[in-house]
């Protein structure tokens, strides 16, 4: 069943388009996380739908039921703002009875303390529950945020990038923490972040969006490996894709992507595809570097990265600048001649002028 | 060491300049204060008492047998109503102009601006007429629509800055939260406005409490009469006895003062913003 549904939904600031016709299908119990660079119409998707903006046109509805007109307090959602947005002037048990006391909600006060104190409890915050915000740190706010939005049932929740705020450690614990929350309380949740591994990590299904358009709405894995176009494939990704322009030739019966020393098989998938020029897309995993004289193409190295397990080096080959991996035990120093192999499973192609994909990755 | 003692030179100059401006500015208040505690015969004795060897509080008596209560009842009527009506008033304009981008906004800001450097003087032949055209002159409630329209553009102003200090994800949280925006304004916004609140309120109090100008034109029955005005007639009614009279100065500054010490703090950071911290 669907939960969320934008139909051509615009939205202009005076002469700038922040979203340029939106059609979007958000099902029951979903994580959809909207993901893109500032200013890419994510977060106006989000506020659109929270009602504290009003679409030019289009049709947004929750459940079966048109919003557009109603105000945010008739929307029965949640939200968790990106500062939190928890009231100073209130302990952390007002903040998270805040909703429940609203009017119409018809909570006694027994019943609130009931609700409050278990979901304090699930969060792991009873202890804090007599204390103001001010306080607390980042960690303790963001709970509370999440409190105060999971004390009633809301059709769906809204999160605009809550983790931004806190330090790489603990956004990675309250990734985590998240995502079990979204297993338990199986609700609809939409997630704005731009960061691409939050939307990797914790999603069911990520929205791309650049510059007021939707680039490609899929489950994770389909998006980091079958990204749509040369703005998904690069903006999603530990590190920037590398993009290797040239040319699809017929060679011995198959199609070959060529470019200078770049002489790469396409596989059986990428086999139909015509002659013509195209850019291949190849993640830092894509291709390995090794020492020494052999098959592969020939690269200087110059700089390499301790990443954990392995290393990651970047090398000049002929004009172009790659990143690439490589073992730990190769000892790799800037200034080493290595050879470069391509894996033909993880290479991705696009259109010179669409920009689009013409096929690649694993499926 | 020659570090140290230029600081406390420096230190010293200081205080003793402070001291002097502090002086200038309270010698009068505190010869007046004395003086009205004083014995009629020493009022004017040549060289002047700082500190009465004799105190009576004779001169406060006769005030409050000529009706010095009722004055002052009158004082704090209209003073109180003008605070709450400015405050009520204010607070919602400013938060209007705050929050909605609607038609004619800059137009308002700059109406409100502009109304602000009018010298009060020079509305009292038109307001004079006005008053009397409602049948509201002699009346508790034309002073307080006049001090309202007086003083309703400076709060206006404060409250427009301050409400632009408090973020509004606040306001749009207790939205989603199920509250509507006036809900939200009540709960949210008021409660963390306090500073602004207080500031603007003394403004319109303190210029409510010493109107002079404004009240004997407007009024003229001893019935309605602020402590300003009863100031002006005891002079005229007591003649040179500056005893009461420097009671009665004292009596009609004492509440401004007080309320001014114990609220000082908020006055300050009201006036010059910045609600919510962190």
């Amino acid at each position: 069943m669907t939960a969320v549904r934008f139909s051509g939904v615009r939205k202009s600031f005076g002469s700038v388009t922040a979203l340029a016709g939106l059609d979007l299908d958000i099902r029951e119990g979903e994580f959809v996380s909207l993901l893109g660079p500032s200013g890419s119409g994510k977060t106006t998707t989000l506020n659109l739908l929270a009602g504290l903006l009003d679409a030019d046109s289009g049709d947004i509805t929750i459940g079966d039921r048109r919003v557009n007109d109603l105000p945010p307090d008739r929307r029965d959602i949640a939200m968790v703002f990106q500062n939190y947005a928890l009231y100073p002037h209130m302990t952390v048990f007002e903040n998270i009875a805040f909703p429940l006391r609203a009017r119409g909600r018809g909570y006694d006060e027994r019943a609130i303390r009931a609700k409050v104190e278990g979901v304090a409890d699930s969060l792991g915050v009873a202890a804090l529950l007599a204390r103001y915000p001010k306080e607390l740190s980042g960690g303790q706010q963001q709970r509370i945020a999440l409190g105060r939005a999971m004390v009633r049932d809301p059709k769906v929740f809204l999160l605009d990038e809550p983790l931004s705020n806190l330090d790489a450690r603990l956004r990675i614990r309250m990734r985590r923490d998240i995502k079990a929350l979204h297993s338990r309380i199986r609700s609809t949740i939409v997630y704005v972040t731009h960061d691409q591994a939050e939307a990797l990590t914790m999603s069911t299904r990520i929205a791309v969006f650049d510059q007021g358009h939707l680039q490609q709405f899929d489950t994770p894995h389909a998006i980091y490996h079958r990204p749509a176009n040369m703005f998904v494939a690069n903006f999603v990704g530990e590190r920037e894709i590398n993009f290797v322009p040239g040319a699809i030739e017929g060679r011995n019966g198959g199609a070959t992507f060529v470019s200078g020393d770049i002489v790469l098989p396409l596989g059986e998938r990428q086999s139909g595809l015509r002659p013509g020029k195209a850019v291949l897309g190849l993640r830092t995993e894509a291709i390995s570097a090794a020492p020494g004289e052999g098959p592969g193409v020939p690269a200087t190295v110059e700089l390499v990265e301790l990443v954990g397990p392995e290393l990651v080096a970047y090398v000049a080959a002929g004009s172009l600048r790659l990143s690439c991996r490589a073992a730990l035990e190769s000892g790799l120093q800037a200034g080493d001649k290595v050879r470069l192999a391509i894996d033909p499973a993880q290479v991705h192609l696009f259109d010179l002028d669409t920009t689009m994909s013409l096929a690649g990755g694993e499926s | 060491m020659n570090y140290r003692r230029a600081i406390l030179l420096r230190k010293a100059i200081h205080f003793a300049i402070n001291l002097t401006i502090a002086a200038f500015a309270l010698a009068p208040l505190l010869w007046g204060l004395g003086s009205s505690l004083k014995p009629t015969n020493r009022i004017l004795q040549v060289p002047p008492e700082i500190i009465p060897s004799e105190i009576t509080f004779a001169h406060y008596y006769t005030l409050i047998e000529n009706d010095l209560f009722r004055y002052m009842g009158n004082s704090a009527i209209v003073s109180v109503a003008s605070v709450a009506l400015c405050l009520v008033l204010g607070a919602l304009a400013g938060y209007a102009l705050s929050r909605f981008a609607f038609p004619g906004r800059k137009g308002v800001m700059l109406i409100v601006i502009t109304v602000m450097s009018i010298p009060i003087a020079s509305l009292l032949v038109p307001t004079y007429t006005l008053l009397a055209n409602i049948g509201l002159l002699n009346s508790r409630v034309g002073l307080v629509l006049l001090y309202t329209a007086y003083e309703l553009p400076i709060v206006i102003w404060i409250m427009f800055g301050y409400f632009n200090t408090i973020p509004r994800q606040l306001e749009n949280a207790a939205m989603i939260d199920g509250y509507g925006r006036f809900e939200a304004f009540r709960r949210i916004v008021v409660p963390l406005s306090g500073p602004g609140l207080i500031a603007s309120g003394l403004f319109v109090l303190i210029a409510a409490w010493n109107d002079f100008v404004v009240a004997v034109v407007m009024t003229s029955a001893e019935a309605v009469r602020t402590l300003p005005v009863a100031v002006y007639f005891y002079l005229g009614f007591f003649g040179r006895e500056w005893g009461p009279l420097l009671a009665a100065s004292m009596v009609s500054i004492a509440p401004i003062i007080l309320i001014f010490v114990l609220f000082q703090k908020y006055f300050v950071s009201g006036v010059t913003g910045g609600g919510v911290k962190g």
